[in-house]
């Protein structure tokens, strides 16, 4: 509820004295309306001016509008001026008893009339701190014991008494609960407040009829005058003046629906930053490999020992190249700019392609690729080539490179699910393995499966990752079983594609 | 008579290098270190049988040199090398002999011999792409 400005209290350090005043100043202003009602009517009696001031009755009720009107206009001056606290309250309360017992006879007012008095119990307990319903109680019994003795000259009722107090306590007990509710309420909302002021993203909340109903201070100041258009659009990410903002929208029951905005410029600025670095260093990494790996490979064609040493020269440098490639797929991956192509793949082709890359390497350590082929895989699907050989690669390159004896296995299978036409690239190994721990976040980036392995074995720890992202992209799924110094088994799962003809 | 290759290749070690494989390989060579020069020599000499070309070039790019000999209808006796794996993808895709760098040097030597024996290393499928192009 919005009250008339005139009604209103300035802001004070005490809420609850501002809310009590807020209603003495309601209470004040039907009393002086009530006054000047009283006294338009008395003149409107049918008699002009002068009858009015010769009868003695139509005079006396004037007298008394005059002066309500009169005091309760300077109370309400009082109760407006800034920190007057409850003074007005007190003074208003006394008023009230004093109008009670000049307002008929006394005997009525100890009398059939006694509940009147009930009143100022009532309106001190709703204009003044809850305690203070007690003296006026006090006040209320002394003022009916000295009209009772000093003017009637006969006993109080002590029922009365008693009654007043057990108003006052009632009033009390009332007004300290509902001040209590007030008080947690007030807590909570400056609670939620200070969290919505404090927080660095910006919050809106808007209604059913998409009207804006709040905004933090960091909501006005990311987008200032152009918050209601902004969140009108309802889009998760909007331009504003070069500045790049995220909205996360989610719907509150009985509130409507919440945006928290973020300013992502810099994040993004930084992404950038980062790819255009990598890039670089990428470009002028592979440029000297090209001429290491090159002259290399001239001086490998000459006679030993030289052409030995020419050629670790050369493994070494590919084994950078190697690197580089990964950081930039890794990089690409990220910033979600590498695509995966669709076309005809052979597997056989892609199984000789990767016995090509790695044969080498399973000979220099005693180990023999075991290869397996499903018959039922049709000969050709569609599909990335250099990407599946990648996953394949870095697989089985992995399983090489982990395993000292034993050997490694390579299956392509089939797998018929109840409503996908799937297939699997198996890698086994009998390598160290992966501890249980270690086991799920050996596809995050710049991790390896144990620490052993990081000592003892080179890289950057990408190409789990890199295969990961890849056959996420190729909408598949990659899982690995593992046992400590049994070995690994990494299956690849993508779905089937036949080549269309 | 010796088939002639020109580098336009602005790493100088790497312009030596491709120089000493490609003699080896029983060409004449001759190495170019920026885009501008390169373009006078395309444009005012007699047309060497193959030509290596970098992306990135001081001066006239890689990029314009190849557009260039495209118009000229010479486009096919250029290879491109360059670091960048994307551009590469996208070249070879639009039917250009295109290599990345590091490459091994038998793929080089390989690839300029095709090309001066008259041998195109265009897939079929890209004069597709070339038509999606004009």
């Amino acid at each position: 509820m919005r009250l008339p400005k005139f009604l209103q209290i300035p802001d004070t350090f005490d809420p609850d004295d501002r809310r009590r005043r807020q209603i003495l100043s309601i209470i004040l202003s039907f009393f002086i309306a009530g006054g000047l009602f009283s006294i338009v009517a008395t003149f409107s009696y049918g008699d002009p001016f002068l009858e009015v001031i010769r009868d003695p009755d139509a005079s006396l009720v004037l007298l008394s509008s005059v002066s309500v009107v009169v005091s309760f206009g300077l109370l309400f001056a009082l109760n407006r001026t800034y920190r007057s606290g409850s003074l007005a309250g007190w003074l208003f309360v006394l008023c009230l008893i004093a109008i009670i017992s000049v307002s008929d006879t006394p005997d009525e007012l100890v009398g059939r009339g006694l509940i009147i008095w009930t009143l100022p119990i009532l309106a001190g307990g709703i204009v003044l701190p809850p305690l203070a319903v007690f003296p006026v109680a006090l006040a209320v019994t002394i003022t009916n014991i000295y009209i009772s003795v000093a003017v009637l000259g006969v006993a109080s009722n002590p029922y009365a008494i008693a009654i007043f107090f057990m108003i006052a306590a009632l009033t009390w007990l009332g007004m300290s609960i509902t001040n209590s509710a007030i008080l947690t309420a007030r807590i909570e909302a400056q609670k939620n407040a200070a969290i919505l002021n404090g927080v660095a993203d910006g919050v809106v909340v808007l209604n059913e009829n998409d009207q804006v109903v709040l905004a933090n201070p960091a909501a006005l100041s990311l987008m200032g005058s152009g918050l209601a258009y902004l969140v009108s659009e309802r889009k998760h990410q909007q331009e504003l003046r070069g500045r790049v903002l995220a909205f996360e929208w989610s719907d509150v029951s009985g509130v409507g629906r919440v945006a928290i905005v973020r300013d992502i410029s810099r994040q993004i600025e930084v992404e950038r930053a980062k790819d255009a670095m990598l890039g670089v260093v990428s470009h002028e990494m592979r440029t000297p490999l090209t001429a290491i790996i090159g002259f290399a490979e001239v001086i490998a064609k000459r006679s030993e020992p030289v052409s030995e040493m020419a050629g670790r020269i050369r493994v070494n440098a590919q084994r950078l190249v190697h690197m580089v490639n990964n950081l930039l797929d890794h990089a690409q991956v990220q910033s979600g700019a590498l695509k995966i192509h669709r076309e005809v793949v052979s597997l056989p082709s892609l199984m000789q392609s990767m016995t090509n890359l790695l044969f080498g390497l399973a000979r220099e350590k005693n180990l023999p690729l075991k290869i397996n082929f499903d018959p039922t895989l049709p000969e050709t699907i569609m599909g990335d080539n250099v990407r599946l050989r990648q996953i394949l690669v870095n697989l089985v390159g992995n399983a090489i490179k982990f395993t000292d004896r034993g050997e490694v296995s390579i299956n392509f299978q089939r797998q018929e699910s109840e409503n996908a036409s799937l297939w699997q690239m198996v890698v086994c190994d009998t390598g160290i393995g992966i501890p249980v721990e270690r086991l799920p976040d050996i596809f995050e980036p710049f991790r390896r499966g144990s620490d052993y392995a990081t000592r003892c074995h080179q890289g950057a720890g990408l190409g789990l990752s890199i295969v990961k992202n890849l056959v996420t992209l190729m909408d598949g799924n990659v899982e690995v079983e593992s046992t400590v110094g049994k070995g690994s088994i990494f299956t690849v799962t993508l779905p089937l594609e036949k080549e269309n003809i | 008579m010796k088939a002639k290759v020109l580098i336009i290749e602005d790493d100088h070690d790497l312009a030596s290098l491709f120089k000493i494989v490609l003699e080896m390989s029983g060409f004449e060579v001759e190495t170019i270190h920026d885009g501008t020069k390169g373009v006078e020599v395309l444009t005012t000499q007699p047309l060497p049988d193959a030509i290596l070309l970098d992306m990135h070039l001081p001066g006239v790019s890689g990029e314009e040199i190849y557009a260039l000999m495209k118009e000229r209808g010479d486009g096919q006796r250029v290879v491109i090398c360059s670091a960048d794996v994307q551009l590469v993808e996208r070249y070879q895709s639009l039917g250009a002999n295109a290599i990345t760098k590091p490459a091994p040097m038998d793929d080089l030597q390989h690839l300029i011999m095709d090309i001066v024996s008259g041998q195109s290393c265009v897939q079929p499928s890209s004069e597709r792409y070339e038509y999606a192009n004009i």
